[in-house]
């Protein structure tokens, strides 16, 4: 059995590594044009100095910082999220619960889920325009068809024994969801939604790349013509750093205590 | 004295389709009677026909034709009044061990203050009153055995169901858990229907053994002459031996 | 183990698929605005106006036809497939490759590994633009760009899936004398398949996506960008019928990549 105390070479060597990343990165840009690849050093530099003071936001797109854009981005995921998942579990289980329902819903469903969700965004911009609705509404329709389908396949897969149990213990069919199907489901669920949480910032910034309004994406698109990479990596950044917070937070306040009592 | 028949089973018969749509008869024409507080063993070789037998008065499965009478009853679907203690771990992990004891309690809606109260007198009798707040997954297989068997006890059914219960286990805890099922079992006699491949298990627990062959009809219906309360001088004694052989012939 | 278990079409599925059309042809009768909902018939005829994408320089043709369209279809899929599976069959190789290196060699785990637990929080669609940038026009640029999203993505998969192997299959081939070598090709191996193939859906996924992605914003070329350029003329029409399109295809490489691991893996005991 693997030893699970963190030994110091643990704990050294994911540092030595992102260093070694930073310390290569730093090499191979003295030989390549800040065009094709910035130093580390500029990137890190700029990135600090985003949420206070940076130029070029103001010639490319509006703002004098990467506030407004941050947080415009950072607003439209988690209401797209929270929309997307939340009714997604719902519908969920409201198929899950009778055979008959589900067997009509499927049909659809597979087909649904059969597009990349991408494609449904060209929709959603001639509906609605390139407004941050459509943009929103790209991330919701993701995590609604995921989640749905992954609450549909977790309830499938609950095993038979549970119902049987509780059938023999007086439970009728109300009292069995509520308290077997639920339950059984949360860990695939966890599973589930941390995946359409990561992949969610894709789509939300992709979708800023072909819309208007604020947002890291619009300002990501705004640097291209000016080559002014520097602010691509910048943004990158602010993405990256988003997902792992969403995801260590995700997995710390929900995804562990709901999780507690599972056999690793 | 007549006892009163609990179970009574006429004329049974049960078909299913298999995948390719293939006739499997299960029983045909099987009929057998267990009476009141009686503690009555199946024993037989590997089949899913004394399983199923046991899903059929658990009211967890169909049967095709015959008689199935619960007190005069015919069975329709599951229900309190049959228990059941399942060869897999069918404890709820997601539950603590007193909250897993508590469910049929829960379900039949009663104050939690009586649902606690009753809920520790059967973990206490199953010695596991100091794990109450404990999840399933930090208990050993027979532990949680233990737990099943507290959780149905506690519902208090009429009827008790067990199908290979102690099966996984290694000897020793099957040994612990036989004991205290019998202790148990004498205090809070319920009819049982107990399907096992262990002989001795089977004369140790019942009262009756019906004994099936690969027909899955009853090939003889065997009266266990042992006298309760049994204890450990009964499991190593000399006339479980011998019972034993009479038995094993059966199997010849 | 299966895959795609049959999809068992029974009545009420049946049903609910017509119910879909149905409510398609209602609600276009209802909105009665060609440009928000057209009616099935009318999706159907616009069919030939696929036909002037690209302009001539592209293989577009002037006017609008049913044969124009068929060939403008077929050769903008043929672009998007061959970059779908290009960008893939690279993203698979190169993933499952650093996945065993990573098994190797200690060394190489104790440094790649965290890197590749960061890129996990990286989702690839944003960095499309930088791609763009790096690579220009050239079609390369999207090839990579899909391999390494995939990339990334595998090496996660068969990381876990190398570590989720019975330990006591090595010590076994071990103790037959193996070599490492061998027990990469012939344990190792053979034993992540039915771990990765259990992901297939979701790499398809994630591939056809970024395949999409790319079309949106970096190419002239393609279904993807047929299905922006009609976005641009607001020609719902259209969109609809490379919707269907992107249906199919989807479905298909589904189907035969599952076939194909099922092939690979035909020799597992078949789950219940």
């Amino acid at each position: 059995m693997r030893n699970n105390k963190k030994t110091f070479l643990d704990i050294l060597a994911p540092v030595v590594s992102i260093a070694a990343v930073f310390l290569i990165w730093w090499v191979i840009s003295l030989f390549l044009s800040p065009v094709r690849l910035p130093s580390p050093i500029t990137v890190i530099q700029k990135w600090i100095t985003s949420i206070f003071y940076y130029p070029q936001v103001s010639l490319y797109a509006r703002g004098t910082n990467f506030n407004l854009h941050l947080l415009s981005t950072t607003r439209k995921y988690f209401i797209g999220v929270t929309i997307g998942i939340l009714s997604g579990i719902a519908f969920g289980l409201f198929l899950g619960w009778s055979k008959l329902l589900r067997d009509f819903f499927e049909s659809p469903l597979e087909i649904i889920r059969t597009i990349p969700s991408l494609a449904a965004l060209p929709f959603f911009i001639m509906w609605f325009g390139p407004r941050e609705l459509s943009q929103l509404g790209l991330v919701s329709f993701y995590c609604f068809i995921m989640i749905v389908i992954n609450t549909l396949n977790a309830i499938k897969s609950v095993g038979p024994k549970f119902f049987r149990f509780a059938l023999t213990l007086g439970a009728i069919r109300g009292q069995v969801y509520r308290t077997v199907v639920i339950p059984a489901i949360i860990p695939e669920l966890v599973g589930g939604i941390r995946v359409v949480l990561a992949v969610s910032w894709g789509f939300v910034v992709l979708a800023e790349f072909m819309g208007a309004g604020y947002g890291v994406g619009r300002l990501i698109i705004s640097f291209i013509p000016f080559l002014h990479t520097v602010g691509i990596f910048v943004c990158i950044f602010w993405v990256v750093l988003f997902a792992s917070v969403t995801d260590l937070l995700f997995m710390q306040l929900i995804a562990r205590p709901l999780t507690i009592w599972m056999p690793r | 004295m007549e006892s009163k028949i609990k179970i009574k089973v006429e004329g049974l018969c049960k078909v299913f389709f298999s995948e390719q749509n293939e006739k499997n008869t299960v029983f045909v024409n099987l009929n057998f009677k267990v009476y009141e507080e009686e503690f009555v063993s199946f024993i037989g070789p590997s089949g899913c026909g004394k399983t199923t037998l046991l899903n059929i008065i658990a009211g967890l499965e169909p049967y095709t034709e015959g008689k199935v009478l619960i007190n005069g009853h015919p069975i329709t679907k599951p229900g309190a009044d049959r228990g059941m203690v399942f060869q897999e771990d069918a404890i709820f992990p997601w539950r603590k061990v007193i909250d897993n004891v508590e469910y049929g309690l829960e379900m039949r809606k009663i104050d939690k203050q009586e649902r606690s109260l009753i809920a520790k007198k059967y973990l206490e009798l199953v010695g596991l009153e100091e794990f109450a707040n404990y999840y399933p997954k930090e208990l050993s297989g027979g532990m949680r055995k233990r737990v099943a068997i507290a959780m149905v006890f506690a519902n208090n059914p009429d009827t008790l169901l067990m199908d290979e219960p102690f099966g996984s286990l290694d000897y020793v805890t099957k040994v612990d858990l036989q004991e205290e099922l019998s202790k148990i079992w004498q205090k809070e006699r319920k009819t049982t229907l107990f399907v096992t491949h262990d002989l001795e298990e089977a004369l140790f627990l019942s009262d009756r053994i019906f004994v099936f062959d690969k027909n899955n009809t009853i090939a003889e219906i065997i009266e266990v002459p042992f006298s309760r309360p049994r204890g450990e001088e009964v499991r190593n004694g000399q006339e479980l031996l011998e019972q034993k052989k009479l038995l094993w012939r059966h199997f010849q | 183990m299966n895959i795609k278990k049959g999809f068992k079409l029974n009545p009420i599925r049946i049903m609910g698929i017509l119910s879909l059309l149905i409510i398609w042809q209602i609600a276009s009768k209802i909105i009665d605005d060609s440009t928000i909902l057209p009616s099935i018939v009318a999706v159907m005829k616009t069919i030939p106006d696929l036909a002037t994408f690209g302009g001539k320089e592209l293989g577009g043709f002037e006017e609008p036809s049913y044969y124009g369209a068929f060939i403008v279809l077929s050769r903008n899929s043929l672009i998007t497939f061959a970059r779908l599976l290009g960008g893939t069959l690279f993203g698979i190789f190169a993933g499952i490759s650093a996945a065993l290196l990573i098994w190797w060699d200690e060394v190489i785990r104790r440094f790649i590994e965290p890197l590749v637990l960061t890129l996990r929080n990286l989702p690839p669609l944003a960095l499309l633009p930088l791609f763009m940038i790096w690579f220009g026009g050239w079609e390369m640029g999207n090839i990579l760009f899909i391999a390494f999203s995939v990339g990334v993505m595998i090496v996660i998969n068969s990381v876990t899936a190398i570590r989720n192997l019975p330990p006591v299959q090595i010590r076994f081939a071990k103790v037959f004398g193996a070599s490492r070598g061998q027990i990469l090709r012939t344990v190792i191996i053979p034993g992540i398949i039915p771990e990765l193939a259990g992901g297939v859906r979701v790499v398809l996924g994630m591939a056809w996506a970024i395949t999409l992605g790319a079309e949106f914003l970096a190419v002239q070329s393609g279904i993807g960008r047929i299905l922006i350029f009609s976005m641009n003329y607001l020609a719902t029409g259209r969109m609809i019928i490379i919707l269907l399109i992107f249906m199919i295809y989807a479905y298909l490489t589904f189907l035969l990549f599952s076939k194909f691991v099922n092939y690979l893996t035909r020799w597992m005991p078949n789950r219940e």
